[in-house]
């Protein structure tokens, strides 16, 4: 269950931005979350998964399988229905918080 | 050794920052996204990346230390109590000068049962510490006629210690639910450490030394606290740091005409760490 009152960081929103169209491995997700951010989020490892452990943590996030490439677990993780509505709730909000600023500016201008 | 070795021997040194409980779930994934995300000409991680591996150690550490099963105020109380009583008698069981064995063996059988999470032996032993301690200001002459197991006081702020450790154990042993978790051992060496230090240095708690010692654990200690908040995002450490602080502020209060200016900005510095450390856990509540 997604509290209402859930905060999230930029870097947590783009995690789970990049994690809406399919499951994605620990480098996959730094590399969606920059291109969907054009560039403004680069995810350092350390802080993806710090993230991505209060993101399971949290219910937003669960492992979805595991691979071996070159000797080296490679885990895909997946977002959960939680997660979906927790994304779509920040997403509301700063549409309504984009929508004060643009909303007045074209008052102003026309 | 290559660039792609060199690179990732550091980065395994830097990941010894993590839990190894951690290390083994989750190394190899993170040295293998780690080398993906890096150039594979370099030889030294970046310093953002070194920076972010360090305080994602901590992090994780912090949020290993978390009791499974416990709430976190249950965790932060135990842990609180734990230091107020460790830090009480390691500094006021004296086994050189008017040494009391029933005193000291009494203190490390309540210290381990506080470790262990045995509330039901610890609050008994706590209990009669706490009135043995007050035997004078609440029996006044007929104090005598009471076992003088161990020292009596007469301040505040000497007898407040006992009983803020009464006060926590019990509220621990009204608690519903299941025990307390088992604290490290390591809680012991406090006690070793300041008893062994009467024999090489009979006064050493008086010494400017020790007292900068001390001054300078607190501070770091508290910052950690402060920083595992952030981390773990509830109030757990707060909680404990502030039980912590309150002898201590006791001891400022009753003797306000002592302290000058670097005492009370010490003492301070510590209470604005805790006041930080409810503030954080405060507004990193519910943030993801």
């Amino acid at each position: 269950m997604v509290s209402s009152m859930t905060k999230m960081t930029e870097a947590t929103y783009f995690i789970l931005a990049a994690l809406l169209e399919a499951p994605l491995h620990g480098y996959g997700i730094i590399k969606r979350a920059g291109d969907q951010s054009a560039g403004r989020v680069k995810l350092a490892v350390g802080t993806l998964y710090g993230a991505l452990d209060r993101l399971t943590e949290a219910g937003l996030v669960v492992l979805d399988r595991e691979e071996v490439v070159d000797g080296r677990p490679r885990r895909y993780y997946r977002i959960t229905e939680d997660g979906v509505v927790a994304v779509r709730q920040e997403a509301v909000r700063l549409q309504q918080a984009a929508r004060v600023v643009t909303g007045q500016i074209a008052v102003m201008g026309a | 050794m290559s660039a792609t070795a060199a690179l990732e021997r550091r980065y395994r040194n830097l990941l010894r920052a993590y839990p190894k409980v951690y290390r083994q779930w989750h190394g190899e994934e993170l040295i293998g996204t780690l080398m993906a995300a890096s150039d594979p000409e370099t030889r030294r991680p970046a310093l953002r990346e070194t920076f972010a591996l360090i305080t994602g150690g901590f992090a994780a550490r912090a949020r290993n230390a978390r009791a499974a099963g416990a709430p976190w105020w249950a965790d932060g109380l135990q842990l609180g109590v734990l230091a107020v009583a460790t830090t009480t008698f390691a500094l006021r069981v004296t086994l050189i000068y008017g040494f009391r064995p029933i005193w000291a063996l009494g203190s490390i059988v309540l210290i381990v049962a506080i470790i262990r999470g045995w509330v039901r032996l610890a609050l008994p032993l706590a209990l009669i510490a706490a009135l043995d301690a007050s035997r004078f200001l609440v029996l006044h002459n007929d104090a005598w006629q009471v076992a003088d197991f161990g020292p009596a006081y007469v301040e505040a702020s000497n007898i407040l210690p006992y009983w803020l450790i009464v006060a926590g154990l019990a509220v621990l042993a009204v608690r519903p639910g299941k025990g307390l978790p088992t604290r490290s051992w390591a809680w012991l060496l406090i006690l070793g450490l300041c008893w062994g230090l009467q024999f090489v240095y009979p006064y050493y708690d008086g010494s400017l030394t020790w007292m900068l010692f001390r001054a300078g654990v607190e501070v770091l200690v508290l910052s950690a606290a402060l920083w595992a908040t952030v981390a773990v995002r509830d109030a757990r450490w707060a909680l404990a740091a502030a039980v912590y602080l309150i002898p201590g502020l006791t001891y400022l209060g009753e003797n306000l005409s002592m302290h000058g200016r670097k005492g009370f900005a010490y003492w301070g510095l510590l209470t604005l760490l805790v006041l930080a450390s409810f503030v954080a856990a405060r507004r990193t509540r519910q943030k993801v």
